[in-house]
């Protein structure tokens, strides 16, 4: 494959939000959820999206989902609009329950590959192992998800997503519900992965600390209705701690923007 | 389980004594064919399995339930998918399990009986129409008590229509799934004696029910309380012992419940 056929590809699989609004009708009141919100991701961007609880970053993530429909503007994944739900876009919900419970933990981590016939059997089996490896669950391969703690359940749902390596990876807070060690442990497999597979990642968090070990740009949103009050570059280098040259800085800059709704 | 089983014979064997002692004590004076010591049923129950009749008229009875319960569960999963699948044919199935359900199958006999004449057919007609509608209302209810979260998960990694009708949407509603054919087979068993009383046997086969029915006709007392006592040790044993299984090996390791 040539250089430009590359960049061609890149350039065709940026996903696009234009001007997204969504309004909830719930009986009498109506109750807006995002305004006018719009970005761009590049492809292999990784993305962390900040806001408070209530303000439309998982509405925002189920409309690039294509899980919920935009009342207008909108969801381009290179040339083609966002119509529907698609194994290009994976999604780690919010939702602990989101395991199939009649299916082991092993079974759910390689339900994507087999539903889209990815891979030979052998391979799917080496995946899954991998993956399950990776977020520390092997001895917990035979299990049921209701034999899982919340966090578990969580990291077993991040396995699955792995799995096909989707061009787009849409993280719903998927790290909120573990210990701070799990946690950053998760995180830098995260960034392992993207660094070798550059997926495009989308990453809601309200941890600042998160957003900003994780994100190249990080996006942060206003309370409700939900806007994307500023995109800030975050190019601090690699591996990031929260000890690092210029954390602070951009941890307090984040802060500033959330605190002044 | 053991407890239960313990409660049970306790029971039984309770149960035994009262029967026994009711019959010595000759309340019935004149009627001991009408009302047969547990001797004599036994030896009309041990006479049937002797002669081996027993295992011809089990397999025929057991022959025509599977045999409707299998077309009755395959219409009801075909219907329910469908119906799931377009509001038009949902309204449709309503209608038709909202007409269908109330009617006892015995009061289809007689068309059943102008529509395939005696033998089999009309008997696994009754079969079909006794699981098929309580069957329909579980898939359905099954279907709409799933998560949304469920769905989408299919939905995301790429499944639609029939695929992921049967990949998430069955398992899904699985336990509700197991209430419906629980509900089904004792309705269906019922229903099957029943009709098999009325006209039983094709050519020389008969089940159960038909059993009875000569039995009755010979007055062998004895005879039809032995095949009251197979007909519903084979209803303990497929609802206790059969559906118990399948439960412990699906929706109780699942974790799930209706
Ligand atoms: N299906 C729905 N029907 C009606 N209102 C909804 C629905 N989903 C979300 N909302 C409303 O939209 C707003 C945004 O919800 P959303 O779940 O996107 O917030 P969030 O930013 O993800 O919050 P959190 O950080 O707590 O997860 C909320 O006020 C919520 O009540
Ligand atoms: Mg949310």
């Amino acid at each position: 494959m040539g250089n430009d056929s590359l960049i061609h590809r890149e350039e065709s699989r940026k996903l696009r939000i234009i001007n997204i609004n969504k309004t909830f009708t719930g009986g009498s009141q109506n109750l807006a959820a995002l305004s006018n919100v719009s970005i761009k991701i590049n492809e292999g961007d990784f993305v962390c999206i900040l806001g408070p609880s209530g303000c439309g970053k998982t509405t925002l993530l189920r409309c690039i989902a294509g899980l919920e429909r935009a009342d207008s503007g909108e969801i381009m994944l290179g040339e083609n609009p966002v119509r529907g739900p698609g194994p290009d876009r994976i999604v780690v919900f919010q939702d602990f329950d989101q395991l199939l419970p009649w299916k082991t933990v092993k079974e759910n981590v390689a339900f994507p590959l087999k539903v889209n016939k990815k891979a030979p059997e052998k391979e799917i089996r080496d995946t899954v192992k991998q993956n399950l490896a990776l977020v520390g669950l092997e001895e917990f391969e035979d299990y049921y998800p209701h034999q899982l703690s919340g966090g578990m359940k969580q990291r077993a749902a991040i396995a699955r997503a792995l799995t096909i390596h989707p061009k787009v990876l849409l993280m719903d807070e998927p790290f909120a519900s573990v210990d701070s060690q799990t946690r950053t442990s998760l995180q830098n497999e995260l960034i392992k992965i993207w660094e070798k597979f550059h997926p495009t990642i989308v990453f809601i968090t309200h941890n600042i600390e998160e957003a900003v070990i994780l994100g190249n740009r990080i996006a942060v949103m206003s309370s409700r209705p939900g806007t994307i009050k500023k995109v800030i570059p975050n190019e601090l280098p690699r591996p990031r701690t929260v000890g690092s040259a210029g954390f602070s800085e951009r941890w307090n800059e984040l802060n500033n923007l959330l605190v002044s709704n | 389980m053991k407890k239960k089983f313990i409660n049970r014979l306790i029971f039984i064997i309770g149960l035994s004594v009262l029967w026994e002692g009711t019959v010595r004590s000759g309340i019935f004076p004149k009627a001991e064919r009408l009302f047969p010591s547990l001797m004599d049923i036994f030896k009309a129950l041990a006479e049937v399995i002797a002669s081996g009749e027993l295992f011809g008229l089990m397999g025929y009875s057991l022959y025509l339930i599977v045999l409707g319960l299998f077309i009755g569960v395959v219409l009801a999963l075909v219907l329910s998918i469908l119906a799931i699948s377009s509001q038009t044919i949902a309204g449709f199935v309503d209608t038709a399990v909202t007409i269908m359900h109330p009617l006892p199958g015995i009061a289809l006999l007689p068309l059943a009986i102008l529509w395939f004449g005696t033998g089999q057919e009309p008997i696994v007609f009754i079969i079909v129409h006794a699981i098929l509608w309580p069957m329909i209302l579980n898939i359905m209810a099954g279907f709409k008590a799933i998560p949304a979260i469920y769905r989408e998960v299919g939905q995301n990694i790429g499944l639609s229509g029939p695929r992921l009708a049967i990949s998430i949407m069955l398992p899904a509603a699985f336990p509700y799934l197991l209430a419906g054919l629980k509900i089904g087979w004792a309705r269906s068993w019922r229903a099957l004696i029943a009709a098999e009383m009325i006209f039983g046997t094709s050519g020389t086969q008969g089940g159960l029910g038909w059993y009875i029915y000569q039995q009755r006709y010979f007055i062998n007392v004895s005879g039809v309380f032995a095949a009251l006592i197979v007909i519903m040790v084979i209803g303990i044993l497929i609802e206790d012992i059969l559906f118990g299984l399948i439960e412990r090996k699906t929706v109780k390791k699942w974790g799930m419940t209706a």
